[in-house]
């Protein structure tokens, strides 16, 4: 059970590349939180900075309001599961989970007792005198996950735990995860380039990229309301539909459609007058059936290519070159190649500044 | 079929089998023989079967002290150079600077430099430190021995991840127990072969102990071998007799070892 709070945390290597830049975030007891971003934005380094295991260049770094910058590893009281596991492959399950007890000097009676309760949590009684080698993928992840609830420890950190699983079983762990996470109520952080995972097991998402924090909120935040064209291209599959236009007379123009503004955003768009800016919309908001109660802009779009995911078709399509995923019924019959109208939600599209990218609502 | 297409590679194994053999044939067969009767015919097997030669042998080699000497020397050299060859690459391997690299390019070039260059000056300062016979035979070994093994080492640790280093120092230990507790029992593969080659060597070597170990009673095997070797007579019975004593206990120590010897180089392999 613990707080942490980064500030302006940043990341030198070898005084000149630069990792991380000032990083902030205040973790409130019994968060899961979800660093997600492309590979190289920084997320590891900033969990390896958290546990120690990476100097911290700039900034400050407190558990429960205690500075730990320069507080070695052990005791920091954080557990890490590691992305390959890093089990001790000469050890039994067993000893896997018992070896941080017993480089703390616990009594053995109470090493086997929290062992084995870590072991019935987690369904690995009837493997505990197996070795590493004699385990499944998830079976190992899950002693991996064991090693560190036997610790009791105040902090879980979680470096891309379940990229080796494949995607049935990464689901399933997924799952396990978040249970695991519920029982035990312990903080967590939890390091992912999956945007799924990030979503369906936050309770607040960071962002990142190119080791800047790009928005920091909770899942349906980061999803409604993303604060840049990188979070809405990020967050959300498929990824949020961009298309470039101009502003003419409060109206947002490509070539000779023009999406009405909603009036709440007159004023805010007023600067953008004769300017270009780009307008992103989700695919569930680009339809072959008009919403019922809602605005809706019909357009013909041009169809590339047509996926059945079962429930429902994606279509791939492009509006005067600017490509785009909209959704159709799945009973739909649609010729590829050809025509099709589609509805624009106008009431759910959001507003970004060209240059900066920034959301302009 | 599949019998047929392996029978002339059996017969190939089991002639370079013999070959192999021979001089152990040689060995024994000769080592029950009067000397007369060795200059008289080498192949033939022995008349009559007299223990004599390995009694006087045995007593001439003062074999109890020299296979201790042995023994000695190449369990503490052998021992020595493990301890300090796998911390050596550990911390080669795992601090990653330029001076860490010159240092494992020192090592592994001085694999290159022939014992012959360096022996006089060696025996000659250690001589002036005081540091001859059994002490300073065994630090040289390590000396001798610590290239080929750092080396060795050098090339599994990089295969070990470092997040295992870290997983432990997580988990609280030290670099030390990291090392200890996790490292080097992953090695073992790599630490039987390095046992098994300098084993081999140090045993067998015959050189630098002749020139190191010069006090009366500390001399190893081979050194003493040497006595039936004379500069006018040659005690063949009793040289070949001393060494089939000299292989027994090896052979004992192999047979009791082997599921670890064969297990750790074919460990080794695989991984």
């Amino acid at each position: 059970m613990a707080t942490l709070d980064l500030q302006h945390v940043g990341k030198l290597y070898d005084k000149e590349v630069r990792a991380i830049t000032d990083f902030n975030l205040s973790v409130e007891d019994e968060e899961f939180i979800v660093f997600v971003g492309p590979s190289g934005c920084g997320k590891s380094t900033t969990l390896r900075m958290i546990a120690g295991l990476e100097e911290i260049s700039e900034g400050d770094f407190l558990i429960d309001g205690k500075r730990m910058n320069d507080m070695p590893p052990k005791d920091r009281d954080i557990a890490m599961v590691f992305q390959n596991y890093a089990l001790y492959p000469h050890m039994t399950v067993f000893d896997n989970m018992a070896f941080g007890l017993k480089m703390r000097k616990f009594p053995k009676k109470e090493i086997k007792e929290r062992v084995e309760e870590a072991a019935k949590i987690l369904d690995l009684s009837h493997l505990l005198k197996r070795k590493p080698k004699a385990l499944s993928g998830g079976q190992r992840q899950r002693v991996a996950l064991g090693r560190a609830i036997v610790r009791d420890a105040k902090i879980f950190l979680m470096d891309e735990p379940l990229s080796n699983l494949d995607s049935k079983l990464r689901v399933q762990m997924r799952t396990e995860i978040i249970k695991l996470h519920r029982r035990l109520k312990t903080t967590t952080i939890y390091v992912t380039h999956d945007q799924t995972e990030a979503m369906t097991m936050a309770s607040r998402i960071v962002i990142m990229k190119d080791g800047f924090i790009q928005q920091i909120g909770t899942p349906k935040e980061v999803y409604e309301l993303p604060n840049n064209v990188f979070v809405g291209g990020f967050i959300g599959s498929p990824a949020m539909n961009f298309f470039k236009g101009i502003i003419q007379d409060g109206k947002f123009i490509i070539t000779n459609h023009a999406f009405d503004i909603s009036p709440m955003y007159v004023e805010a768009i007023k600067a953008y007058e004769g300017k270009e800016v780009i307008m992103g919309i989700r695919s569930e908001h680009i339809t072959s059936q008009a919403p019922t109660g809602e605005m809706a802009l019909e357009i013909p779009v041009h169809v590339d290519t047509v996926e059945l995911t079962g429930a429902e078709q994606m279509v791939y399509g492009d509006l005067e070159g600017q490509p785009l995923i909209g959704r159709a019924d799945a009973k739909r019959e649609i010729m590829m190649g050809a025509s099709l109208p589609l509805y624009f939600h106008t009431e759910h599209v959001h507003f970004f500044d060209a240059k900066t990218e920034n959301r302009i609502f | 079929m599949k019998k047929a297409y392996l029978l002339p590679l059996e017969i190939f194994g089991i002639i370079l089998a013999l070959i192999w053999l021979s001089p152990f044939y040689l060995m024994l067969v000769n080592s029950f023989k009067t000397k007369k009767e060795i200059f008289s015919d080498t192949l033939k097997p022995p008349a009559d079967f007299t223990w004599a030669n390995y009694v006087q042998a045995f007593k001439e080699l003062d074999f109890a002290q020299t296979f201790f000497n042995s023994l000695i020397i190449t369990v503490g050299s052998v021992v020595v150079i493990i301890i300090f060859s796998a911390l050596a690459a550990y911390a080669l391997s795992r601090v990653k600077s330029k001076v860490s690299t010159v240092i494992f390019f020192l090592f592994v070039a001085a694999m290159l430099i022939p014992f012959q260059s360096v022996m006089i000056p060696l025996v000659t300062i250690f001589g002036q430190l005081e540091m001859l016979n059994r002490g300073g035979l065994i630090f040289m070994y390590l000396g001798f021995g610590a290239s080929l093994s750092i080396f060795l080492y050098h090339g599994a640790l990089t295969s070990i991840p470092k997040s295992l280093d870290e997983a432990a120092t997580i988990d609280g230990a030290n670099r030390w127990q990291v090392f200890w507790h996790v490292i080097f029992p992953m090695l073992k593969p790599i630490t039987v072969t390095v046992a098994i080659l300098n084993t081999i060597w140090i045993w067998n070597d015959y050189l630098l102990p002749s020139l190191v170990i010069n006090a009366d009673g500390m001399q190893t095997i081979p050194l003493k071998m040497f006595f039936f070797f004379g500069e006018y007579t040659k005690q063949w019975h009793l040289a070949l007799a001393g060494l089939t004593i000299a292989i027994v206990p090896v052979i004992i120590a192999y047979f009791f070892a082997q599921k670890q010897i064969i297990k750790g180089v074919s460990d080794g392999a695989v991984k």
